[in-house]
């Protein structure tokens, strides 16, 4: 299968991108920078997500280098206000919903197009157990997460007749420069919410993209999966 | 024949080779439009995308068909062959 990551150079992104391509898929992954591993079976671009000439200019290029797409994975999140609402900027606002809501809308319609004639395709979006505990402090990164899940099961309801599924995965809090940028005692007391209070694995988010992405799964669509018991 | 008209047509070659119960007629007239007698929602998308693609193999540039313009516009450029191909024209120009 054809894999398309968004954020492939570093945290979950990177760790699907290599568990994909070992396990034999053509893995194509972006970045705003430049690619930060290399292997056989992985292919990577260096685009701003936001800019959508960049992002069709892409998929345009995975159109002709493979003639299509199965899944696509939008991973790329940012979290750059951890910071009360009433002293947050408009412009971190701005940007937080560029990368995590639009880019991954943009992100999702240019690759439909592409899964559409094969009648099949597996879109499996980010989430996170920050959009359903509410903390202080993350309104930003918590709403744009909150539009992600309500993207994801619209999107499934226009694209079904495709083939193609639409789900998001929720991870608990995975070792990744974007957790670790949490204060780790408030971490720790999110965590505690959970029906597992300890941090989630890398290996927890493959099984769930796994399952999902398996042709036997095309019954579930429009599904926000927590992980960690949240 | 414009060039647009061309690709439109490319794109209905595709769409009626993918979905062989389609059976688009390439003629500037045929509706597109499932309400108005056109062609169904499922074959609309992959018509848009194959011509999106056909734009994109002729000419190297990237478009979006069902960009802003068209909410502006007082007629759909959705409504026959021949209207999305002057969009098409527009787009292009």
């Amino acid at each position: 299968m054809n894999i398309l990551i968004s954020g492939s150079s570093r945290g979950i992104g990177r760790y699907l991108a290599e568990h994909f391509a070992s396990q034999g898929h053509a893995v194509f992954g972006c970045s705003r920078g430049s690619a930060t591993w290399e292997h056989e079976r992985y292919v990577h671009f260096s685009v701003d997500i936001c800019d959508e000439g960049a992002v069709r200019a892409m998929l345009a290029a995975i159109r002709k280098r493979s003639g299509g797409l199965g899944a696509l994975v939008n991973n790329a999140a940012v979290n750059p206000a951890i910071a009360p609402a009433m002293l947050t900027s408009l412009a971190s606002v701005r940007a937080t919903f560029e990368t995590n809501v639009f880019a991954t809308m943009l992100l999702s319609r240019e690759a439909a197009k592409l899964m559409a004639p094969a009648r099949f395709g597996r879109i499996v979006n980010m989430s996170s157990m920050a959009a359903r505990h509410h903390v202080a402090g993350e309104s930003s990164y918590t709403a744009s997460k909150a539009a992600v899940e309500a993207f994801t099961r619209v999107f499934a309801k226009e694209v079904n007749a495709f083939g193609i599924t639409v789900n998001a995965v929720a991870p608990s809090a995975v070792p990744t420069d974007l957790s670790r940028a949490i204060d780790p005692a408030a971490l720790r007391d999110v965590l505690r919410r959970n029906a597992i209070p300890e941090p989630g694995s890398m290996e927890d988010v493959s099984n769930v993209v796994d399952w999902l992405l398996r042709a036997e799964s095309s019954a579930v669509t429009g599904q926000v999966l927590y992980l960690g018991g949240v | 024949m414009s060039n647009s008209l061309a690709l439109v047509y490319q794109a209905v070659d595709h769409v009626n080779a993918q979905m062989p119960d389609a059976k688009i007629v390439k003629d500037p007239s045929t509706p597109l439009l499932d309400s108005e007698g056109g062609i169904d929602s499922l074959a609309l998308v992959n018509l848009v995308v194959a011509l999106e693609q056909a734009v994109y193999d002729e000419t190297e540039k990237s478009i979006t068909i069902a960009d802003e313009s068209i909410y502006s516009s007082p007629d759909s450029p959705f409504r026959t062959l021949g209207s999305l191909a002057q969009h098409l024209d527009k787009m292009l120009a």
